[in-house]
């Protein structure tokens, strides 16, 4: 029987991840947002974005609560309890636009800043006219010098 | 794919400009107690383990103090003109008391953990790096006015502060004697200088352009050797500190561009002597006092 077998505790019939994968988890996690995790919602944000849609409800929580646990023996600053170990309402969640999108350099004032290209429609007596306009990662109208 | 590195006629204007003696005498004034680092161009991230950081170089012959550490030597050593894989020559913003250990630049024969741990305790100084980076060559005028609404801003303050064309950017820095003097240069301690020049920096990104740079800041930040060469996969440029408004408000990028050329092997469009130039500190008799209180910057004097 190989290693990694022996370490897979059978127990009321389904699989149980041995507590060294939890340490595991818990010390990427960590590795990736480091400080950003504070506290216990701080964690459930860092585990969404880290996990995406990849697992399953009973997965989901396995995972979710057996990482948060080793992550606070890890670092005992991170103490609230995992009971409140929850799935963050995606609905809820402020929406962050990819750094990528931000690649054209235009004026904000004076200010130099990234925009993004966006599309506004007109409504005009004649019709309905749409312009490409840049916005700055605040929303503002951003404009580019005339090439 | 991709970038194939230099040519034997680049090579050679590498070495034209590397081994003049008023360039060699340029780079050793910028080095005095600071680190010298090799770093290879990140456009050929497969070579980037030939990178060589910590080397002590305060003279540019063949020894010091007995000891083979000259700007040569390392030339030498590192087959900076023989390999087919460049470097850029980058020193630290950390100022240290005497300087690095005397080390060896050979890779194999280098151990340098204890002074990664505990080099901030020999730290004396720590310059304040503003460095604006253009997206592009193509977009560098937005790199050049993000230079000069901070420039402006920098001169009706009165702040001190070198300025450097980078390559592709714009560099200014604020030496550490017009910086607050309580500062820890432990990354530990609350009160690290690295935390409040980031601070300081967030507000002129937040004010004046989000072209500065605000990914580093810690003990171990380098940046590009004044007069050093900058190569990249399109062109060969020069990192030129400008000494006077007039050349500032003259640039134009064209006139920092090397191009190799067979028949003469010294550069063929940078016009200035680099032999005794130097630098210049502008508003040297300036000081931070108004910057801090313009943007409401409370605990320092």
């Amino acid at each position: 029987m190989g290693f990694a077998k022996q370490q897979v505790i059978k127990s009321r019939g389904r699989r149980v991840t041995p507590e060294e994968d939890y340490n595991r988890f818990a010390k990427n996690i960590y590795g990736i947002y480091g400080d950003e995790i504070q506290d216990i919602d701080s964690y459930n944000q860092a585990f969404d974005d880290y996990m995406g849609e990849n697992l399953q409800g009973g997965q989901d929580r396995d995972l979710r609560r057996g990482g948060f646990e080793a992550l606070r023996k890890l670092h005992p600053s991170i103490a609230q309890e995992y009971s409140d170990v929850k799935r963050v309402d995606r609905r809820k969640r402020k929406v962050i636009r990819p750094r990528e999108e931000y690649v054209h350099v235009a004026y904000v004032g004076d200010k130099i800043v990234y925009a993004r290209e966006d599309k506004v429609i007109y409504h005009y007596k004649r019709g309905i006219e749409s312009r490409i306009v840049y916005r700055d990662r605040k929303g503002r109208f951003a404009r580019k010098p005339k090439e | 794919m991709g970038y194939n590195g230099l040519n034997k006629i680049e090579f050679n204007l590498l070495e034209g400009w590397y081994c003049n003696k008023g360039v060699k005498i340029a780079l050793i004034k910028s080095l005095k107690n600071r680190e010298l680092a090799l770093l290879v161009p990140k456009y050929w991230p497969n070579e980037k383990n030939r990178s060589v950081r910590n080397i002590r170089c305060h003279n540019f012959g063949v020894k010091e103090n007995g000891d083979k550490l000259g700007l040569d030597y390392i030339y030498d050593v590192t087959g900076f003109f023989k390999i087919q894989t460049h470097y850029n020559l980058y020193y630290s913003l950390a100022e240290y008391k005497n300087g690095l250990p005397y080390n060896e630049p050979r890779l194999s024969d280098r151990n340098n953990e204890e002074w990664n741990n505990n080099h901030w305790k020999e730290m004396i100084g720590y310059d304040w790096l503003i460095d604006i980076d253009s997206p592009s060559f193509d977009e560098i005028e937005f790199a050049y006015h993000s230079a000069v609404n901070l420039k402006n801003t920098f001169d009706r303050l009165d702040v001190p502060y070198y300025l450097r064309f980078s390559g592709c950017g714009f560099h200014f820095v604020v030496p550490y004697k017009y910086l607050p003097q309580d500062l820890s240069f432990n990354y530990e301690d609350n009160n690290n200088i690295y935390k409040f020049l980031y601070n300081l920096t967030k507000i002129l990104y937040n004010n004046i352009s989000e072209l500065i740079d605000l990914n580093i800041y810690d003990s171990r930040r380098v940046t590009k050797l004044p007069y050093s060469l900058a190569v990249y996969d399109r062109e060969i440029l020069v990192c030129h500190p400008f000494l006077s408004d007039e050349e500032f408000n003259d640039f134009k990028k064209e006139k920092y561009v090397i191009w190799p050329s067979i028949y003469k092997l010294r550069p063929q469009n940078y016009p200035y002597q680099v032999g005794n130039r130097g630098e210049h500190l502008f508003n040297e008799e300036g000081s931070m006092r108004n910057f801090y209180k313009n943007y409401d910057i409370k605990g320092v004097v």
